[in-house]
């Protein structure tokens, strides 16, 4: 996407150019080179610009939003609702790319799984795919987040089928059963894995019979290379994570049995990080910088803090510290890295955002504040977003390291069991509960 | 020829009525005193193994160990329309035991397997982990231990199993010596309010 845009402006002999009066051309063309340059988000491996949100936790895939001039104090009665659409219960978020809503859902009516795409100004349904499918809620149906370039959108239903899908029209273009393809087992409460899409290609993890980790091609489905499941390990819910460690571009993500990196350019299993998840593990392998990963998970597992080292020809990895389960978890949400803290949601104390450092040492949690329970947040233009698991309360905070500080708060969504994430393109924030949709303005003006 | 009444017999007979209403309330209420049942039971608000927010403590079994019966009289109990009917539910497998080849845990939490699982409604064969169980206690073999009680707690569980006192088999003593030893003083017996 960033070198398509950029040759557009390249080759701009070839489109007619208008320039406001008084400046030339030349000058014009500078400055929207200048302007789409400074919206592309220059991460390796971003997807989409900084104003997009096309993905699981954005563009990076580390839950920061890259946007700025958003509210920093919200009317009474919070922000401006912009649209909000009835959706089947769940906790399926919206990933926004080019003005454009996409997310999974499921209506128990007809017993059809959708993909939906709405545009972010109105909220306006443009298409939506359906299939009929029976899926009985187990703790709601949906939860995943599609992922979309703009020309695809690929979307890893509850019973692991990945559907790719034409984004402008939602016809869909191929498909991966995995449980047929990959002897992949669907996980208790279904799949939570959401797709990872790179340049070329679509990254999913079927932790089957045959497969570990596969890389599809995106326009056909083809696949580039697979990882064998050597060890026989199953699938739980996390996301693969691309990360750089080593100096090798690889892609993390958990097992019941631990944390694994395989390598992004072909496939091979670089290194296993022994951990014990029980039941299942949500939160995804987060990056700390070119070598540490911080993982944690539910049901008691805690976390670990681990170094992987590339040593000879191959990688290791040590542990660093651990979180026993009464110290320190996070069940759901996987925590954001800021400035050199982690936050989180805490199974301790039942559902306290916390601040961690890089020792594992607590700085502030939100006790005698507010329980977030197992509510989502991001950060952007320096402020947590966050929502009450429980209420659906959304809490607006000011990103620090030294306390928990409330800039606002929004009774917007109703509980229970608030967990989507959020998603936010534009100054327009995506969140759901189990019944709704909605949209709000968070630009300040 | 109906009779009119002065103001002060209105109010004379008002507050007669009202006396003679209070006296028969309060009479009542003595009598529900006198013949009322005290029973024995369990506040699941304070009880270390069902409070909220009590996360990462040991199982409190007193209640299993310190009742005058051989079988305890308190029993574990699930409120199925709380149940998740979850395939791994944590009160009723060890979560944190090695994982078998088929995903599910290889320990049960209950010492006694006293909690029988099986499979409800419509079942998918292709996607067994996301069938739905019913968990139903063997009020013959459970002793009220309260381990299940503790993992079936939110966040992990639902919170849908709790103990209580089984009246058919309590003996009501004066003193319970499940009350005496409860640390929390959850074992109670409320007066009526």
């Amino acid at each position: 996407m960033k070198v398509l845009r950029f040759y557009w402006y390249r080759s701009g002999s070839n489109v007619k150019y208008m320039g406001s009066q008084g400046q030339n051309g030349s000058v014009m063309f500078a400055k929207r080179v200048c302007l789409t340059l400074s919206l592309l988000w220059f991460a390796p491996g971003a997807v989409g610009t900084a104003a997009d949100w096309p993905q699981f936790r954005g563009p990076n895939r580390d839950g920061i939003s890259r946007e700025t001039g958003l509210l920093r104090t919200w009317p009474a009665g919070g922000p401006k609702v912009l649209w909000s659409t009835p959706v089947g219960q769940g906790y399926a978020a919206a990933a926004i790319y080019d003005g454009k809503v996409y997310f999974n859902d499921y209506d128990e009516k007809t017993s059809e799984y959708l993909i939906r795409c709405l545009t972010l100004a109105d909220g306006k349904e443009l298409w939506r795919f359906s299939e009929k499918r029976r899926i009985r809620p187990n703790h709601s149906i949906t939860r995943t987040v599609p992922a979309t370039d703009g020309k695809h959108v690929f979307s890893l239903d509850p019973k692991a089928v990945l559907h790719a899908l034409d984004a402008a029209t939602g016809q869909e273009v191929w498909r991966k059963n995995l449980v047929q393809e990959y002897g992949s087992k669907i996980p208790p409460w279904y799949n939570g894995q959401c797709p990872l899409i790179e340049e070329d290609r679509v990254v999913i993890a079927p932790v089957g019979t045959k497969a570990l980790v596969v890389a599809l091609d995106k326009a056909t489905g083809k696949e580039i290379w697979r990882t064998p499941n050597a060890d026989g390990w199953i699938l739980s819910h996390s996301s693969l994570m691309p990360a750089t460690l080593g100096g090798v571009k690889q892609y993390m993500f958990s097992v019941l049995q631990g944390t694994v990196g395989v390598s992004a350019a072909d496939g091979k299993r670089l290194w296993h990080f022994p951990f014990k998840f029980n039941l299942s593990v949500s939160p995804s392998p987060l990056a700390i910088d070119s070598e540490r990963v911080y993982v944690t998970g539910p049901y008691d597992a805690g976390g670990a803090m681990f170094r992987v080292k590339k040593a000879g020809g191959g990688f290791t990895t040590e542990q660093v510290f651990v979180h026993a389960p009464e110290e320190w978890n996070s069940e759901v949400q996987t925590p954001i890295l800021f400035e050199n803290h982690m936050f989180a949601v805490g199974k301790k104390k039942r559902g306290l955002f916390t601040c961690v450092d890089l020792n594992g040492k607590q700085v502030w949690d939100s006790a005698g504040k507010a329980s977030f329970e197992l509510g989502s947040f991001i950060l952007a233009d320096g402020m947590f977003l966050i929502l009450e698991g429980k209420t659906g309360m959304l809490r607006l905070l000011e990103a620090n390291t030294t306390a928990y500080k409330e800039l606002a708060s929004a009774q917007i969504l109703s509980g229970h069991d608030v967990w989507g994430p959020l998603a936010l393109s534009n100054g327009k924030l995506v969140i759901r509960d189990l019944t709704k949709m909605v949209c709000l303005d968070l630009k300040a003006r | 020829m109906s009779k009119t009444h002065t103001r002060r017999e209105v109010l004379g007979h008002a507050a007669r009525g009202t006396a003679l209403a209070g006296l028969g309330g309060l009479t009542g209420l003595l009598w529900l005193k006198a013949n009322a049942t005290f029973a024995w039971s369990i506040n699941a608000q304070r009880c270390i193994n069902s409070r909220l927010g009590a996360v990462g403590v040991d199982v409190c079994e007193r209640c299993s160990t310190e009742c005058v019966l051989a079988l305890s009289a308190v029993r574990a109990v699930n409120e199925f329309k709380s149940c998740g009917r979850c395939y791994v539910c944590p009160a009723y497998f060890k979560i944190t035991s090695a994982v078998g080849p088929d995903g599910l845990p290889t320990e049960k939490v209950c010492p006694r397997d006293a909690i029988k699982r099986e499979a409800i409604g419509w079942i998918d064969p292709d996607d067994p982990a996301n069938n739905f169980y019913d968990y139903t206690i063997d009020e013959t073999l459970c002793n009220g231990c309260g381990r299940c009680v503790l993992e079936c707690k939110e966040p992990a569980g639902l919170g849908s199993i709790r103990l209580e006192v089984r009246h058919d088999t309590c003996l009501d003593c004066n003193r319970c010596a499940i009350a005496q030893a409860c640390p929390e003083d959850a074992f109670d017996r409320p007066e009526p309010a």
